[in-house]
């Protein structure tokens, strides 16, 4: 049998791969199983200054030390595990973008393994003038360090429920339609819009993430159509609004006037509940609900995700940035919590059981004693005593302290608004231990700076 | 865990917290003042309902409170934070500076001038909702409303 020439496999009927690659404008090249590069097209060493000679065999990985090329073709876990994958990466040789490069992975896998990953990169990233000119790099390499953060890595995961809603979330990116996340409290909302927007076209503008429910009309309005604000600047991209049902109609005709323009940021918001029933229900402006809410995803409960527990784990912890090793017995406890909180709770959880374990591993009897209680480990608490004397004593602390904070410390003013004398209120002070002097125990910390303590 | 909201303030010597002392007190939240980022990041950690307070200076290169920002949104999202600023910029740098701010995941920006009713209903509001976030339920009254069935358990 005649052996093919190189780049020309046997049955290809004259089809020279290399040529096929050369010929495109799109920069593509080609990595072996070992990360290292093994073609590049011209329009690549165009892009990348780089000729392929000097490139051949170079290990693209994200190590610490690797050249900021390297860096930027490295393939991502998701790609090394066979899936096609999109990354974005600074351009080098700069180590923070705009400009950067989008990086298509596609992974060539067989029975038995990664073969190798084919690769294409598109430069993307306008250039911000305004922000060039007015933000210190220092700043502006902080928020493209933060940008860098939000990455479908965050939400993948291997439930069912993970991976359909990563693949619409993946959707989401692609398109600039407005989005309505429904999802419980603390499944991560927020976080997913972040990512929508980071992976989307509208990147190198900002993200602005607006509480409905927690700023009043005013300081909304204040927001958006205020003096320098976001309604008048052409550098935000997206907007997140979280629970916009919460806002008054009238905002929301606005806002709807605002979001429908052409040159509008993009919409996404988040909600516990869907879009038709908040309509339903008279929260929402139906024609608010007809226009934003195009796409309209359900971000899964930490249950329906029980098998990503490990690897959520593992995430939560690296961030707080205490000990990232856990007992399997304490994620044995945490397996079998219902988790009403989601992510939200996992999280405190973790963060709470990490001060408890100091540097050393998280071990089961770090965890809350009501989780232990649930997983049938330890006994519940005894119910709150009913003793009505230490109820009263309370009660009257609370209302002196009230009466002191009220009046600045002030004994004689003090005792006038709880309407007893003077001496009375400095004997019951006495009495329940509360500070001499008509001044209340310290409230605040002031730090001098260095350590902040790690639990209260 | 949680416990009683916190407010830090990241300010060393600045008027932030004599702004905001009456809805402290009346609200009882924890203030905390660090002098430094690190010492705030430290505070955000305890699992509070918080609110944090990060004043900006625009002429600093490095800018340290962008950085805490920044890190206080990735690592404790339910924190929420306001920045402020004294700066009298021009309307296309302060609409840069609110927009690159909020993208490192500050909830509201504030430049000149600052009313203290408006600054002390912002954290209000933003509190009252963390509060509702971290623990799924309403702040405790303040301190002139006494609710009986929470006495004993909490000195």
């Amino acid at each position: 049998m005649a052996v093919p020439p190189k780049g020309r496999p046997a049955g290809s009927a004259g089809f020279t791969w290399r040529s096929f690659f050369h010929q495109t404008t799109t920069p593509v090249f080609v990595l072996g199983k070992g990360r290292r590069v093994r073609y590049a097209n011209p329009a690549w060493e165009a892009l990348t200054g780089t000729p392929l000679d000097d490139a051949l065999g170079l290990v693209c990985s994200a190590r610490r030390h690797s050249t900021p090329l390297a860096k930027a073709l490295a393939p991502t876990p998701e790609a090394l595990a066979g899936r096609p994958d999109k990354a974005r990466r600074p351009a080098p040789p700069l180590k923070a973008g705009p400009p950067w490069w989008d990086v298509t992975f596609l992974p060539l896998a067989g029975a038995d393994g990664l073969y190798g990953i084919v690769g294409s990169i598109a430069a993307v990233g306008e250039r911000v003038l305004a922000a060039e000119r007015n933000i210190p790099a220092g700043v502006m390499a902080a928020r493209d360090r933060h940008a860098g953060h939000f990455t479908f890595d965050l939400l993948t995961g291997s439930a069912v429920a993970a991976e359909r809603f990563v693949g619409q979330v993946r959707l989401a990116a692609e398109t600039s339609a407005p989005v309505w996340l429904v999802g419980e409290p603390g499944s991560g909302k927020e976080t997913t819009a972040r990512v929508i927007h980071h992976a989307g076209g509208r990147r190198e503008r900002m993200l602005v993430a607006v509480d409905c429910g927690g700023l009043t009309p005013g300081l909304v309005e204040s927001l958006v159509w205020g003096v320098g604000g976001l309604a008048g600047s052409d550098r935000v991209g997206t907007v997140y609004l979280k629970d916009p049902g919460a806002l008054p109609r009238d905002a929301q005709a606005q806002l709807l006037d605002w979001l429908t323009d052409e040159s509008a940021p993009r919409l996404i918001c988040g909600s516990v509940r869907a879009a038709a029933e908040e309509a339903d229900a008279g929260r929402l402006r139906p024609e608010f609900h007809a226009a934003l809410s195009v796409l309209e995803l359900r971000v899964p409960p930490l249950r329906e995700r029980a098998s990503d527990l490990p690897r959520l784990i593992t995430h939560l912890l690296e961030r707080n940035g205490g000990p990232t090793a856990i007992d399997p017995a304490a994620v044995g406890v945490l397996a079998v919590q219902p988790w009403l909180g989601n992510l939200r709770e996992l999280a405190a959880v973790l963060a709470e059981a990490a001060t408890a374990a100091g540097a050393g591993p998280v071990l089961r009897d770090h965890l809350p004693h009501d989780l232990r209680v649930r997983a049938g480990l330890a006994k519940p608490p005894p119910e709150p005593s009913l003793k009505l004397d230490p109820a009263l004593e309370a009660l009257e602390k609370r209302l002196i302290r009230a009466a002191l904070a009220r009046t600045g410390g002030n004994a004689t003013k003090a005792a006038d608004l709880l309407g007893v004398w003077r001496p009375r209120l400095l004997r019951r002070m006495e009495a329940l231990g509360l500070a001499s002097g008509g001044r209340e125990p310290p409230d605040s910390t002031t730090d001098q700076g260095a350590h902040a303590p790690r639990s209260p | 865990m949680t416990g009683r909201p916190q407010l830090i303030i990241l300010d060393p010597d600045g008027p932030l917290a004599a702004l905001l002392a009456e809805p402290a007190a009346v609200n009882r939240w924890l203030v905390r003042r660090p002098r430094a980022a690190d010492a705030a990041l430290g505070y955000a950690r305890d699992g509070r309902p918080t609110v944090l307070l990060a004043r900006v200076d625009p002429a600093a290169d490095d800018a340290p409170a962008a950085g805490l920002i920044a890190d206080v949104h990735r690592s404790h999202p339910d924190v929420a934070v306001v920045a402020v600023s004294d700066a009298k910029l021009a309307d296309a740098d302060r609409a840069a500076w609110t927009a690159t701010l909020m993208d490192l995941g500050a909830r509201y920006v504030l430049f000149p001038p600052v009313a203290p009713p408006v600054l002390a209903e912002l954290v209000t509001g933003l509190m009252t909702a963390t509060v509702r976030r971290v623990t799924g339920k309403d702040p405790e009254p303040p301190d002139e409303v006494i609710d009986l069935a929470e006495e004993g358990h909490e000195d």
